[in-house]
């Protein structure tokens, strides 16, 4: 009880703080552990074990999602992570019988399918790219900083609903084909809401809404961001920006 | 869809996808900057009204269940289930309810009508020869009983205020029946002496007796005058109401 008691502070702290919430997964870990174990009826290995990283997750969503008219935490959590691991395992069950790549074939001191097939797949080049693409992401969190946003806070602030999404890349499209606004927002470090409300016909409160990621996605299209601009490929283009 | 992922924490990691949007995903050993075809996303958690008040739902839930309820036993108590009818002197229609109990009668001519003044029968003021409250009032000496009107409307008064939520109850059935009371009444053919009982309204009355053309006086309490009959009950009553007498 006393346990219990201890925990739901530490779970309240951690609902806002990102660093609060590593540390009450990690000082917590064991029992994930002893969950998935009750699952999969081996001991999993952290850094290896999808099963593991789920259940992190779950119990991540259940720290989110937790009030105290719910009962104690740790049940609730151990609900959470066992509904979690139901779900995936449901899913991967649908690859039963693919042979991944991944695995060894027994022979030839142990290698994989994937390093004896030749499948033109460029290991080196690949790693390049990630590492070019990793310090543009660090730069791209540096700078988002500097508006006072992390990049959890921004997935919490993305929308969720298409109609949403959609009015979000009507305003973004808008901020494109008119490139002083982006510049307004790298220059004042202030997102021009009121020219971007009036110019894309979205509704102000709409964009107030979700001001931090539309900071983060007008930011994106900043100078700077060639990678990430390349990986948004599906974003809609400017369409006069009429209401 | 492909995913380029852009922070990787122990619980979770934050996907960029190709339509812009950030989300929160299982960390499933990513490194910043890979990009994926598949990701676990977070599961949505229906029916959660973000701004809403967290016990509206239940509210609703008890009014709906009280509703249902409410209606359930109306059907059950209050609505009616079956009609007797019975064609004597008195012609009336009993309706009854599914627990058999008489919920309404109805008087289908004058007779009937006369038979159950108030509607509701748990007022417990019969208009017969036991009724308590047609006694209330005093013995003249001459042997003329006048009606108390005032204290059989607050007897009346006092019983009506128990049945007051009774859907069926006239409330102007007191006042209906006081008007049809005659003002006075003499014990003998129609009316006749009722000796008084614990409680009953009364007043000590001297009754003169005659035996071989001798008079014997004697001092006798009694309760007051009551209808000879049911069917002189009504029928007093239903005089009055034709002569119309005054209260």
């Amino acid at each position: 009880m006393k346990k219990e008691a201890d925990i739901v502070p530490q779970v309240y702290a951690a609902k806002t703080d990102h660093e609060a919430a590593d540390r009450l997964i990690g000082q917590y870990l064991p029992f994930i552990k002893a969950e998935t174990a009750k699952f999969t009826g081996r001991i999993p290995v952290e850094g290896r074990d999808d099963m593991l990283s789920i259940a992190m997750f779950a119990f991540h969503q259940a720290v989110g999602l937790y009030e105290r008219g719910r009962g104690n935490f740790l049940p609730y959590a151990a609900k959470a992570i066992r509904n979690r691991l139901i779900d995936y395992s449901r899913r991967e069950r649908r690859h039963t019988g693919t042979v991944s790549l991944q695995e060894e074939t027994g022979g030839e001191g142990g290698r994989t399918l994937q390093e004896q097939l030749d499948s033109g797949y460029d290991e080196i080049g690949a790693r390049a790219r990630r590492a070019a693409a990793r310090e543009e992401i660090m730069k791209f969190s540096k700078d988002l900083a500097g508006y006072g946003l992390t990049l959890g806070d921004i997935a919490d602030n993305c929308p969720k609903q298409e109609r949403t999404l959609a009015a979000c890349h009507q305003a973004l499209a808008y901020a494109k084909a008119n490139p002083e606004l982006l510049e307004t927002l790298t220059e004042k470090k202030r997102l021009p809401m009121g020219r971007l409300a009036e110019g894309s016909g979205v509704h102000y409160k709409t964009l107030e809404r979700h001001r931090r990621y539309l900071v983060a996605i007008l930011l994106a299209y900043t100078n700077g961001y060639e990678i990430i601009r390349g990986h948004l490929r599906q974003l809609p283009t400017e369409r006069g920006g009429q209401k | 869809m492909r995913y380029m992922i852009l922070e990787c924490r122990r619980g979770y990691a934050v996907a960029l996808d190709e339509r812009g949007r950030f989300l929160r995903v299982a960390n499933l050993q990513y490194e910043v900057g890979q990009v994926v075809e598949n990701v676990v996303m977070e599961k949505e958690i229906p029916g959660r009204a973000y701004g809403r008040p967290r016990h509206l739902l239940r509210v609703l839930t008890a009014a709906a269940c009280l509703c249902i309820l409410s209606l359930g036993s109306w059907q059950y108590v209050f609505a009616s289930y079956g009609n007797v009818r019975m064609e004597i002197n008195p012609d009336v229609e009993i309706t009854v309810n599914r627990l058999r109990y008489a919920i309404g009668l109805e008087g289908l001519n004058g007779e009937g009508e006369a038979l159950n003044v108030w509607g509701c029968r748990l007022l417990r003021q019969p208009w017969r020869s036991g009724a308590v409250w047609l006694k209330a009032g005093t013995f003249r000496p001459s042997g003329c009983f006048v009606f108390d009107r005032e204290k059989i409307r607050a007897l009346l008064a006092e019983a009506a205020a128990q049945v007051a939520c009774c859907p069926h109850f006239h409330p102007d059935a007191v006042a209906r029946a006081l008007a049809t009371l005659p003002s006075q009444a003499w014990p003998g053919r129609r009316w006749t002496l009722r000796p008084p009982e614990a409680g009953e309204p009364g007043t000590p009355l001297t009754v003169r007796r005659y035996r071989q053309g001798c008079v014997l006086h004697a001092r006798q309490a009694v309760g007051g005058v009551a209808p000879v009959g049911d069917l002189l009950a009504r029928r007093v009553i239903r005089d009055a109401r034709r002569r119309g007498s005054p209260v």
